[in-house]
């Protein structure tokens, strides 16, 4: 589903963010995504949401490259942000309705799904305010309903469990894994190792920029919890 | 005291950016910072120094103490009026609903401190433009006028007093229409504001008896005068105090402000929290729940989306649309004054019989002064990923925020060019070309103002009036506009007559729109995706 290529991101300035880095996703494949603070998680993730373009190698979603054909790519993914800046100005209603738009829903599919999605993370009753009006974790809520609403065939998300709940922290997890058993994929990054322990199939650990180690799940926690394996990494990467 | 000096010199590292400056490893920002520092005070010299030279013109006929008097009145209540409707503005705002409020009310700060240092941030701010137009006015009156002389004594506090009661009143009124669109909602809270701005100019009209059937003789305007300055009394406190050594004038004046200032502060910090909760609070939509979600293409959509994210804010449609809205109310002030007309255009010479040249240029001036495009990609600020994320094209994101832009002047220009047809008697084959000129303008604009703000995109700014007015690409806009709409004027000097000479300019408008557009598709793109 999703194939990262030798992927090199330099900022202005010559800051290298993501230093040839390649992996692979799987249809069905629960993908977690774990690194230090400013390891490169955030931009390889913006990368391949088509938001940033990078320098070298290649980023192919469903076959399709995201520089060639990024229209065509973006229909099939939904992107969810670290922090959740919507559209102020929309209520929760008409920013899922235009979100609906985008991505060509049809009316019968949004009159049914937005309102269960709502539901199952408990913002059904704010969805008529403004969005101005919502919280940091409303605004996360609102933005996993406009993801989860279109069935994106790639959901990636970064950092989603920050602000929500333990409810909605849970739908969440929930709701991951109704997509993955849909054949869909999710790739996302987080710093809650419990949680990528627990329901991923596989796992990535990048430091400055570069893979370090990636793999099932089951080959990480062999003897040792993820925590225990990401510590020594990284501290043996560091020396 | 130290917790307020030190919440002063935190307001003071914010507003100059010298934190930038001193540690931003980015040169453009370091540049950019100091640009601002620099353009302020570009504009504090030219409008003190604008200002001294036009008294200096104006001083030949103000010679007369009596006269001097008055005018120095009507100028301090202007500055009266000036810092009311500048607190008025956003006075509250800056008082209760800082970004860092949270932050700084959870460290053993008093609120009252709080309230204490930022209300001195605007008091500053209001005595900054005081001085820049009293030190003018001031060096006038000592260089013509000997015969008033100023009390230095009194002046220094008189000017220090002058704008606190204004200032308090100006956020005693923001404060409640604020408080009152919490409780009434948005929408009926502008309409009261705007009956209550109607009432205040028929109640002004009245007070100064304006007799428009009168006319404008300088006895009627010597009159109105007078009696305008009768409704600022703390003009003339400060008038007697300065220029005529009015000991009880000055007590008034300074004792008034110091006691009314002393227990706004006192209250205001003493009620900070319960303010600060009323305005935070949210009010909840009568529509709560789901609603009929009606499915619309992705280019209407985004359309839609543009036209809300525009009319969501009073100081965006405020700012940019001016060009129209003056320009169309121009045009129908000429249809009922048509006698101007003949008065107005044997001023021009030659160029007067060439009426159709002028609506030529008052229709595209009309579109070229408004340019929505030019800071609408700007606009997007923290939620541009969030656009680019979407699965939809740069050319759609760039058609449908100059859709926007033609919707606006297309209404000015309908309205305009039938108007203006009828007013100067154009021909059909005349009308039909400004019509085509009027559109190929419609396209053209919002295609400039987007290239203008893909070259300089400001995604991070605290309000939206830095980008709408003071950003480059708002810069560019709108002088680059202005001069686009200035184009028509080579019919004048044109060897053709007025038709040919209209359809070359059209095929010019329409040649720059194939090149702006090709650059849009081409580079533009490629520069949209590049951002951010």
């Amino acid at each position: 589903m999703l194939k990262i290529q030798n992927l090199t991101k330099i900022y202005p300035g010559g800051k290298k963010a993501v230093d040839d880095f390649s992996l692979t996703i799987e249809p069905g494949e629960l993908y977690g995504f774990i690194g230090p603070n400013g390891a490169g998680k955030t931009t390889t993730l913006k990368c391949c949401s088509g938001i940033l373009q990078f320098d070298q190698g290649e980023i192919l979603i469903g076959g399709k490259s995201i520089q060639k054909e990024p229209v065509a790519c973006k229909r099939m993914i939904a992107y969810i942000p670290d922090n959740p800046d919507l559209y102020d100005y929309l209520t929760g209603n008409q920013y899922l309705n235009f979100i609906c738009d985008l991505f060509e829903i049809s009316q019968a599919d949004r009159q049914s799904r937005i309102p269960m999605l709502a539901e199952q993370l408990e913002i059904a009753a704010s969805l008529g305010d403004l969005i101005s009006s919502y919280s940091h974790g409303m605004k996360q809520k609102l933005a996993l309903i406009s993801a989860f609403v279109h069935k994106p065939d790639l959901l990636i998300l970064d950092e989603p469990f920050v602000g929500l709940d333990p409810k909605a922290f849970h739908t969440l997890k929930e709701l991951m894994n109704q997509l993955c058993k849909e054949g869909s994929s999710v790739f996302f990054s987080s710093h809650v190792l419990d949680v990528v322990e627990k329901i991923c199939d596989k796992v990535s650990i990048i430091k400055n920029g570069r893979l370090i180690r990636s793999g099932k799940i089951d080959d990480f926690r062999s003897d040792e919890s993820l925590e225990t394996i990401f510590l020594e990494l990284v501290e043996n990467e560091s020396n | 005291m130290r917790a307020i000096s030190q919440l002063l010199k935190l307001s003071l590292i914010r507003i100059s950016g010298i934190n930038v400056i001193r540690f931003s490893k980015s040169r453009g920002n370091q540049i950019r910072s100091i640009g601002i520092i620099l353009a302020v005070l570009y504009t504090i010299g030219s409008l003190g120094s604008t200002f001294y030279f036009m008294l200096r013109e104006v001083s030949r006929y103000l010679v007369i103490p009596q006269l001097t008097l008055l005018a120095a009145s009507l100028f301090i209540a202007s500055l009266c009026w000036f810092c009311l409707l500048f607190n008025t503005a956003g006075g509250s705002h800056q008082l209760f609903l800082g970004k860092d409020s949270d932050q700084l009310l959870a460290l053993p700060i008093p609120a009252r401190a709080l309230v204490i240092s930022r209300y001195l941030v605007l008091y500053f701010g209001n005595i900054l433009v005081i001085l820049t137009f009293l030190v003018p006015l001031l060096l006038i009156i000592i260089q013509n006028v000997p015969a008033l002389r100023i009390n230095w004594f009194m002046l220094v506090p008189a000017v220090l007093a002058l704008p606190i009661i204004p200032g308090i009143l100006g956020i005693g009124l923001s404060l409640f229409f604020h408080l009152l669109s919490k409780s009434v909602g948005k929408m009926r809270t502008r309409v009261l504001i705007a009956a209550l701005f109607v009432a205040g100019i028929l109640l002004f009209l009245k007070f100064l008896g304006l007799d428009l059937a009168a006319g404008f003789s300088l006895t009627n305007i010597w009159k109105i005068l007078r009696q305008a300055n009768k409704l600022t009394l703390f003009s003339q406190l400060f008038v007697d105090a300065v220029f005529l050594s009015r000991v009880s004038s000055f007590l008034i004046l300074t004792g008034s402000s110091l006691l009314i200032g002393g227990l706004f502060l006192f209250l205001c910090g003493k009620y900070f929290m319960p303010i600060t909760d009323r305005l935070q609070r949210v009010r909840k939509s009568a529509k709560a729940g789901h609603e009929a979600y009606r499915s619309s293409r992705p280019m209407t959509a985004l359309i839609k989306r543009e036209f809300k994210k525009y009319f969501s804010s009073f100081l965006v449609v405020s700012n940019s649309i001016i060009g129209t809205v003056m320009l169309t109310g121009f045009v129908i002030f000429l249809l009922f004054r048509r006698d101007l007309i003949q008065t107005i255009l044997p001023l021009t010479g030659k160029y007067a019989e060439n009426t159709t040249a002028i609506a030529a240029v008052i229709i595209t001036l009309m579109i070229g002064m408004t340019d929505t495009a030019a800071f609408s990609i700007s606009l997007e600020g923290k939620t541009f990923p969030l656009l680019k994320s979407f699965p939809v094209s740069p050319n759609q994101i760039f058609i449908s925020k100059g859709i926007l832009n033609f919707i606006i002047t297309g209404v000015g220009l309908v309205i305009s060019l039938p108007l203006l047809a009828f007013i100067f008697q154009m021909s059909l084959i005349d009308i039909t070309l400004c019509a085509l000129l009027g559109l190929s303008y419609m396209v053209l604009i919002p295609a400039f103002g987007l290239i203008g703000n893909l070259l300089f995109p400001n995604f991070t700014f605290d309000n939206e009036a830095i980008v709408v007015k003071q950003s480059t690409a708002s810069f560019i806009g709108v002088f680059g506009g202005m001069l686009l709409g200035f184009l028509p004027v080579l019919i004048f000097v044109s060897p053709w007559n007025t038709t040919v000479s209209l359809g070359i300019i059209l095929l010019i408008s329409l040649g720059l729109n194939i090149v702006f557009i090709r650059i849009l598709s081409g580079w533009g793109n490629r520069r949209f995706l590049s951002l951010f």
